[in-house]
């Protein structure tokens, strides 16, 4: 048999759905562009922007969560939980409404990016380079150990990534290859809402030794700084 | 006739082999057979066994009870499968009266959902949510430039919960109940207003000279105002949207921090708000509004730890609300509770689906049996077309060419499909699979053994562990067919495709990361209904109560569609995830499914003799047992068995054959799925909820929305565009 004897499938057009860009749904043609990538920049760069204000939020949350877990809480409490609660939606509000808006007032201010929008709307023009929120020093970084084995995590610092980004880190690992590596670690806001919290499960029979692992951007892939743990015997 | 596909030219139709009759490949099958094509492929439908279904399946058993393969429910969202179905019924109809009906007569919307949670105090709360209906119905056309924004899901989701604040009720287990106060006012009234910046602005002046709410009001109303920040990010910019920024938000500020005080609330609008803020927050800490990734930037984290790192409580992820979530979907690794896995990126984007994109009703239960409501009219609706059917045909390899591993970017094809024949028809008849119950075409719950040769009736022809055959057939790439749907579901896939897997890295980490859970469920006829029984409310699914059997439903609906002389009052469907044993079973352990279904059934009367209780107290006697007499036999015997005995009149089963397993989406194995559209095998598309079809998740409409991509990839058609869902953030 030859290949052009046999029925082949049309190559496709795309093997994977566009997620990041809003479709008009059904069988309705989609509407024109209404922005271009200059614009997408903006509203992008006043997300992460959002984000930076936003920390203070899951500092608040996390704080919540760390003293339901720990306390006895009862439905009793439930009010005044719910008055925090509440605090924490005025801010939210306050602190997402104020950002959307100032952000928006900023683009409407700013005669560069006054032209970027009209350009969108009429004919290609140059992209304005929006600007990069200010990168910040390190981000200290602590561990949290949880499991039944003693170990201690050594304090560090990470980079400041470039932008609002996730944590990832593929492990970490024992300088004597026979050693299983620790695979469970996450990363959240640390509970003083300054930095970053490594949360490291060690396994009941994790063998003793020291671990260590490079934390990267989920974004970008760039190294940001190393994780190191001691497992006590 | 000359057409032209691919790369030659062809003047007779063209072969498609759709193997397995699941939403799937049914779904391909209904697409390519579709007059639009003008007859352009010849479609046959290779289907283990004697029915069509797999997950979806059901049967008919004594006295015409409907016995399930689970219990399902599709939910307002599903717009692909809807509109799917309408046409089928359309269809059918459009040649007279059709004894299937109209399909507003086969879906029952329903508008209330209830969750349990442990109570503090004692016994079980249960939370009814009430979710009022939405315009349209599913499945119509979608709205001009409505769009799959996720900033137009957390407006949405704020409205939402905004009524969940006000309309969801409490009843404790005491007989006590408690419920929001009602806003003297509801903003914003119309969804309409966030495009109307003149009324928006209106809206925002009188709702700032409304003066003072307290409680539930306040929070209502701040989340309205939340709700309208969030929608304003990505929306077009102007300066009257900015003047009504400036107006709202200075004005807001003051407002809630003099107002916004909690007065007497429950701790389910705590943890419902507390899950919100989380998802906004976490929207925006990871840059999710405008990611081109969508949710899958957020797709290698498990839910439950995303929400935590986003703000959210301990109390919060373990709610009954997020643990409906998981029991939903069966989101259990191994079937271990102790195990949930869900991914958040998927999580997230079904949840918004579920609450914020449904039409009509929240989600809609069958009339009948799902076989009955959805299978037995499509199986019409093909034979119609010409659309051939091979039941009693198992696969068990798909041939490649010879040679070694599938290097990355290499194509290849399908060049042999190997069955083994279960059975045959006398003189070759075409099987007949369907039977009349209630004036209605059903399928039975066991092949009809008349129509067989040899009517061995010792085997049971679904079973993976079953292996009779009366023969093999071996079907030839340009011979016997030219395209191939292979809509087999993942669990099957290492047993029917050995030889893709073996030779394919990619499919190998797809069937190792792509997992599946068994299931177990029971279904009992009563002969009093739950309100005799003590159930005070409607018969909305249940979920989130006691494994492990944590999701029923009342299905009193569907009694009538039975066949019985003495109806029941009502029949009850119960399932959850069954665990896996330590060690996978042989394929040589022929007793594997009778003994999983054996633990099922002394689970299923443990269940009823025990935790039943908290449900329906009326059913058990003073000395506290089980009234096992409330049970109705379909036999109708004369000597009904007594005691917990009469428990084996009733249905029950493990799914445990690998084709029967739940597909989950456990986190970071979304990007080992393999899309339809794939061209690795360029006269293969694959079919069935495991594949990469946007939505991966384990339900109707991702089965729905492969096998639509799967015909777009043999035919170009339908458009991507036109998959609802498929281009969704």
């Amino acid at each position: 048999m030859t290949a052009s004897e046999r029925m082949s499938r049309p190559s496709p057009a795309r093997e994977a759905p566009h997620r990041g860009i809003p479709p008009v749904s059904g069988s309705y043609p989609a509407n024109p562009p209404q922005s271009d990538a200059a614009v997408d920049e903006v509203v992008a760069h006043a997300v992460r922007v959002g984000y930076q204000v936003i920390g203070e939020n899951i500092r608040q949350g996390r704080a919540a969560a760390d003293r339901l877990t720990a306390g006895d809480y009862g439905v009793s409490d439930v009010p005044g939980e719910l008055t925090q609660l509440g605090l924490r939606l005025l801010q939210l509000t306050r602190e997402m409404s104020s950002t959307a808006f100032d952000l928006v007032g900023a683009v409407f201010r700013d005669p560069t990016l006054q032209n970027a929008i009209r350009g969108s709307r009429s004919a290609p023009q140059a992209q304005p380079e929006p600007a990069r929120p200010a990168a910040g020093g390190d981000v200290p970084l602590t561990c949290n150990i949880r499991g039944n084995r003693r170990a201690v995590g050594e304090p560090s610092t990470l980079r400041h990534p470039e932008q609002a980004t996730s944590l990832t880190i593929a492990g970490l690992i024992s300088p004597n290859p026979v050693l299983p590596p620790l695979k469970n670690v996450s990363f959240s806001g640390s509970p003083d809402g300054r930095g970053i919290a490594a949360n490291i499960v060690v396994p009941d029979d994790q063998p003793a030794g020291t671990y260590s692992g490079v934390v990267c951007d989920g974004l970008t892939h760039k190294p940001l700084g190393t994780l190191t743990v001691q497992v006590m015997p | 006739m000359t057409m032209k596909q691919g790369n030659r030219r062809v003047d007779k139709p063209i072969a498609v082999a759709v193997i397995g009759g699941g939403c799937g490949g049914m779904t391909a099958a209904l697409e390519l057979s579709h007059p639009k094509h003008a007859g352009r492929y010849a479609v046959t439908v290779y289907q283990i066994g004697w029915r069509l279904g797999g997950k979806g399946g059901s049967g008919r058993g004594p006295s015409g009870r409907i016995e399930e393969h689970g219990l399902h429910v599709w939910l307002g969202f599903y717009d692909n499968a809807f509109r799917m179905m309408r046409a089928c019924y359309d269809e059918l109809a459009a040649d007279g009266p059709s004894p299937h009906g109209d399909w507003r007569e086969a879906f029952v919307p329903q508008s209330v959902m209830g969750l349990f949670a442990p109570s503090e105090q004692r016994g079980w709360q249960k939370w009814v949510g009430h979710f009022p209906p939405r315009p349209g119905l599913p499945g119509d056309p979608q709205t001009l430039g409505e769009t799959h924004s996720l900033t137009g899901y957390l407006v949405k989701a704020i409205r939402l919960l905004r009524a969940l604040v006000l309309e969801t009720d409490v009843i404790r287990s005491d007989g006590t109940t408690g419920a929001a106060k009602e806003p003297p006012g509801l903003w914003p009234p119309d969804p309409a207003i966030l495009s109307d910046r003149d009324r928006l602005l209106r809206a925002a002046r009188a709702l700032l000279g409304r003066g003072v709410f307290t409680g539930s009001a306040a929070i209502a109303e701040a989340l309205g105002i939340l709700g309208t920040a969030i929608g304003l990010v990505p929306a077009p910019f102007d300066i009257a949207i900015l003047q009504l920024a400036d107006r709202v938000s200075s004005g807001l500020r003051s407002w809630l921090e003099a107002n916004m005080l909690a007065d007497d609330h429950h701790r389910h609008v705590w943890e419902v708000m507390d899950l919100v803020l989380a998802i906004l927050v976490g929207s925006v800490r990871f840059g999710l509004l405008t990611n081109r990734e969508g949710l899958d930037a957020i797709e290698q984290y498990e839910c439950r730890e995303w929400l935590r790192m986003n703000g959210a409580s301990e109390r919060s992820v373990q709610s009954p609300f997020v643990c409906g979530l998981y029991d939903l979907a069966l989101a259990y690794e191994d079937g271990d509770r102790s195990k949930p896995r869900l991914a958040a990126g998927q999580a997230l984007r079904g949840a918004m689906r579920m609450f914020f994109g449904y039409r009509g009703a929240l989600y809609w239960r069958m009339r009948s049996g799902m076989g009955d409501v959805v299978f037995a009219p499509i199986h019409e609706v093909l034979r119609r077309r010409g659309v051939r059917f091979k039941f009693f045909h198992r696969l068990t390899n798909v041939g490649l060419p010879h040679g070694g591993e599938i290097q990355p970017g290499e194509q290849s094809h399908v060049a042999s499909l190997t069955f083994d024949v279960q059975a045959e028809t006398h003189e070759g008849q075409e099987y007949e699979p369907l039977v009349e119950v209630a004036g209605r075409p059903c399928w039975p719950s066991h092949p009809d053994w008349a129509q067989l040769k040899g009517g061995d009736r010792g085997h049971d022809l679904e079973c993976h562990w079953d292996r009779h055959r009366v023969r093999t057939e071996t079907l030839h790439v340009t011979q016997d067919f030219d395209f191939v749907v292979l809509a087999v579901s993942i669990g099957a896939i290492p047993d029917v495709c050995s030889e893709i897997v073996a030779r394919d890295a990619r499919w190998r980490r797809m069937t190792q990361a792509v997992k599946t859970v068994a299931s177990q469920a029971f279904q009992v006829w009563l002969n009093r209904d739950l309100a005799a029984l003590g159930w005070q409310k409607s018969a909305e699914i249940v979920s989130a109560f006691i494994s492990p059997f944590d999701t029923w439903c009342d299905m009193a609906h569907v009694v009538p569609e039975e066949a019985w002389q003495t109806p029941p009052a009502t029949s009850v469907y119960f399932c959850g995830v069954l665990p896996d044993p330590p060690d996978p079973p042989s394929p040589d352990d022929r007793t594997y499914p009778a003994r999983q279904r054996q633990d099922v059934h002394d689970r299923a009367v443990a269940y009823l003799a025990h935790t039943v209780r908290h449900l329906w107290p009326n059913a058990y006697d003073p000395d506290g047992a089980f009234r096992w007499d409330l049970l109705a036999d379909a036999t109708e015997n004369a000597r009904m068995p007594a005691g917990s005995e009469r428990f084996s009149t009733q249905y029950w089963r493990a799914n445990v054959n690998p084709s029967d397993r739940y597909v989950l989406n456990v986190p970071g194995s979304s990007r080992h799925r393999i899309s339809p559209l794939d061209n690795t095998y360029d006269n293969l598309a694959i079919a069935g909820d495991w594949t990469s079809c946007g939505f991966n998740e384990g339900c109707v409409e991702a089965a729905v929305m492969s096998g639509l991509l799967a015909a777009h990839a043999l035919s170009g058609l339908p458009a991507l565009e036109t998959i609802d869902g498929y281009d969704h953030p």
